[in-house]
């Protein structure tokens, strides 16, 4: 009888032990790293927060498939924390306390301009690595602030530079853009950019953000006679009536934007009337592009097969791939370490090939990172790789470094 | 010479659009007496409208148009038996009455359809239309005709029918009206689902045009609302040659200057205009 309860004692300890264990296994394996998405999700700014979260979404089901990241000797999985700041500083600023306070993230993806101002100060003090897309969003106030992936809006330059090289004859420029951080800074470069390809300016009136009618203000912008039309870095909403307008009025010539909405475009513009506008964001199908770019192109298209591709599809997840390589390289999810982390890698991997980090210059810190930028023009209703540009090249031309100052001068951006 | 062409153009379509919007205002304010924030709201419940059945459902262009008139009336009238008819004689009631319905409004479009990026609405006649060197699109240019369309019947009905006459006098002596038979109740209900139904085609005939999202009325009511009291609130003759002038004075100024100046300018012609003239360019309805 006594040896029968000690068996049967002891085999329920043995339970009780693999149960403890095997738990503890389990929360070791499951251990999670959250990241937040402090995005604008609504408004006119909307097409530049959701396509990301498309994303995202691919990356952490790939990368949490594959067992999660590893730092050092340990795995996380990494989770989205996702918030609608509908593109608005205080409201980015919520979503920063409730993300860092409440979520306990260890980094931030945001899309920039206005929010940064607002937000940095708090996050900046939780010494929390965030992400933007707008590379003049850098300061020296915001040390932990970086730009790893949308060279916004340096590579207005290369666009413009392409332009000039590829079309002599385009010899005046209108640039229509909102008046706030994001469009006077895409003002600012675009105007150093056809400067220095030898191409008069002929407009640079920013319109205001409450404009809901844009007939007047392209009447103006046509008035000119420009034969190119920059839309600069007008919110994706605003691009598309801009562009029905200039249709609709009758322009006919070279398009430039920092990037398309161009489902959004192409439901109020022919898609003929599009074909050979530049920027410098070509769809992961692209075969230019690397395997692994078109793989996921194809992912992405069989999960949202009603979507349209843009760059924000796959930037803030950039923002994650530059993430991975820092904590890899740190091997710890901290902030701080894998923020130094970055910095001290000479090279970086961009999505576009090995970046450096560059901008003390214009911005007093070299938080961003600069791989050489593809140049696209729409070909048959799609962009097309058609050249590639490298930024030091442009820098190295003489003049030009005086020139962008001049305009960043001129629009108090120089930090 | 085209510059000044287009820009005559781009002011009668700004004029077109702002009297649609307005002339239903100005007939609510003037018969009900009441400040009705929510019109901005009607406007964009008929751009939804035109965006569910013609953008996702292809229902053809004018039918949805004409849908959206009848849901936004019958929508009007729904919130005139239930809000606004419990206001009557309460300026300040009904106009907080009027900004409870503006978030309602707001929360149910965003609840049933989302927020996100603002809903696409291709346009119907994307063809342009060419004035020897001046052009628009067919698409745009249709609000003008459409908008002289839906004045002249709004006008027709006011002046020869029973009902509409009635609705008149409702507007220009309430107690006189009532005496002579014509039911105050009844006279509410037909000008909210008239001037609801024209906020309706305003939204639904500038759905592809501009941008459909939750908070678009926010953006009109209150010019809607500077040209009703410079025309004279309840005056729809007042309010047609406001809507004329400031659409315009806008359209001038957003040209040559930008539009944060051109808003700015027209609360500035309000405010000296009501100094000036306290019951409006042309005074109100009884007038």
């Amino acid at each position: 009888m006594k040896r029968r309860f000690l068996t049967v004692f002891a085999m329920l300890l043995a339970l009780c032990l693999t149960i403890f264990f095997a738990s503890e296994l389990v929360a070791a394996q499951s251990e999670t790293v959250k990241i937040g998405y402090n995005a604008p999700l609504s408004g006119p700014a909307a097409a530049w927060g959701l396509p990301g979260l498309e994303g995202t979404e691919i990356w952490i089901e790939e990368v949490n498939g594959a067992g999660g990241i590893k730092a050092g000797d340990k795995s996380y999985k990494v989770e989205i924390v996702k918030f609608d700041n509908e593109g608005d500083g205080s409201k980015a600023l919520l979503g920063a306390r409730k993300l860092i306070l409440e979520d306990k993230i260890v980094a931030m993806l945001m899309l920039g301009g206005a929010e940064s101002a607002v937000v940095q100060p708090f996050v900046s003090k939780h010494k929390i690595i965030t992400f933007v897309l707008i590379a003049s969003d850098i300061s020296k106030d915001r040390p932990f602030l970086m730009d790893v992936t949308d060279n916004f809006p340096v590579y207005h330059l290369l666009h413009i530079q392409y332009i000039g090289e590829a079309y002599p004859k385009a010899k005046r420029a209108a640039i229509l853009s909102q008046d706030d951080e994001i469009g006077l800074a895409a003002i600012a470069w675009s105007e150093a950019g056809f400067e220095s390809a030898g191409i008069e300016v002929t407009y640079s009136k920013p319109f205001g953000l409450e404009t809901t009618d844009f007939a007047p203000i392209v009447t103006a912008a046509l008035a000119t006679k420009p034969d190119i039309l920059s839309m600069g870095a007008s919110y994706p909403e605003f691009q598309a009536l801009i562009l029905e307008q200039a249709y609709t009025q009758g322009w006919k010539g070279i398009i430039t934007s920092a990037c398309w909405d161009f489902k959004a475009i192409t439901a109020k513009v022919p898609v003929e009337w599009m074909e050979g506008a530049v920027s410098g964001f070509p769809d992961f199908d692209d075969p230019k592009l690397t395997k692994k770019q078109n793989e996921f192109y194809a992912k992405w298209q069989a999960k949202y097969p009603d979507h349209g591709f843009s760059e924000i599809v796959w930037e803030y997840m950039g923002g994650l791939d530059v993430w991975k390589f820092g904590v890899e390289k740190a091997g710890s999810v901290d902030s701080e370490k894998v923020f130094q982390a970055l910095k001290s890698s000479p090279t970086v991997p961009h999505a576009f090939g090995p970046g450096v980090w560059w901008g003390n210059e214009v911005f007093g810190l070299d938080n961003l990172l600069v791989p050489n930028w593809p140049i696209t023009e729409i070909r048959s209703g799609k962009p097309a790789i058609v050249a590639q540009k490298s930024l030091n090249d442009w820098l190295a031309e003489a003049g030009n470094k005086d020139i962008l100052f001049k305009y960043l001068k001129k629009w108090k951006m120089m930090k | 010479m085209e510059f000044i062409g287009q820009t005559i153009l781009n002011g009668l379509m700004t004029s077109s659009f702002y009297a649609l919007i307005a002339v239903g205002l100005s007939l609510v304010f003037g018969v009900m007496h009441i400040v009705n924030f929510a019109h901005g709201e009607f406007y964009m419940v008929g751009a939804y409208t035109v965006w569910v059945l013609y953008a996702k459902m292809n229902w053809p262009f004018f039918v949805a148009v004409a849908a959206a008139i009848v849901v936004v009336g019958l929508l009007g009238l729904i919130s005139e038996r239930l809000i606004f008819r419990q206001a009557r004689g309460n300026i300040l009631g009904g106009f907080i009455m009027s900004v409870g319905l503006v978030f309602i409004l707001q929360v149910a479009v965003v609840k049933i359809w989302g927020l996100g990026k603002m809903k696409p609405v291709p346009a119907a006649y994307p063809q342009v239309l060419d004035f020897g060197g001046i052009s628009t699109s067919w698409q745009r240019f249709i609000v003008v005709p459409a908008t002289i369309l839906l004045l002249v019947a709004l006008w027709n009905f006011l002046e020869r029918f029973k009902i509409g006459r009635a609705l008149r006098a409702a507007a220009m002596e309430p107690e006189a009206a009532a005496l002579q038979g014509v039911s105050v109740k009844k006279s509410a209900a037909i000008a909210m689902l008239l001037g609801s139904a024209m906020a309706g085609a305003a939204g639904s005939l500038m759905a592809p045009i501009m941008s459909v999202h939750p908070y678009m009325g926010h953006y009109v009511v209150w010019t809607a609302f500077v040209v009703v009291i410079v025309g004279g609130p309840g005056n729809i003759k007042g309010t047609i040659w406001a809507s004329l002038f400031f659409g315009f004075l806008t359209t001038i100024i957003t040209t040559l200057l930008d539009s944060t100046i051109a808003n700015l300018v027209n609360v500035l012609v309000m405010l000296i205009l009501l100094a000036i003239k306290p019951q409006g360019m042309m005074g109100h309805a009884e007038n």
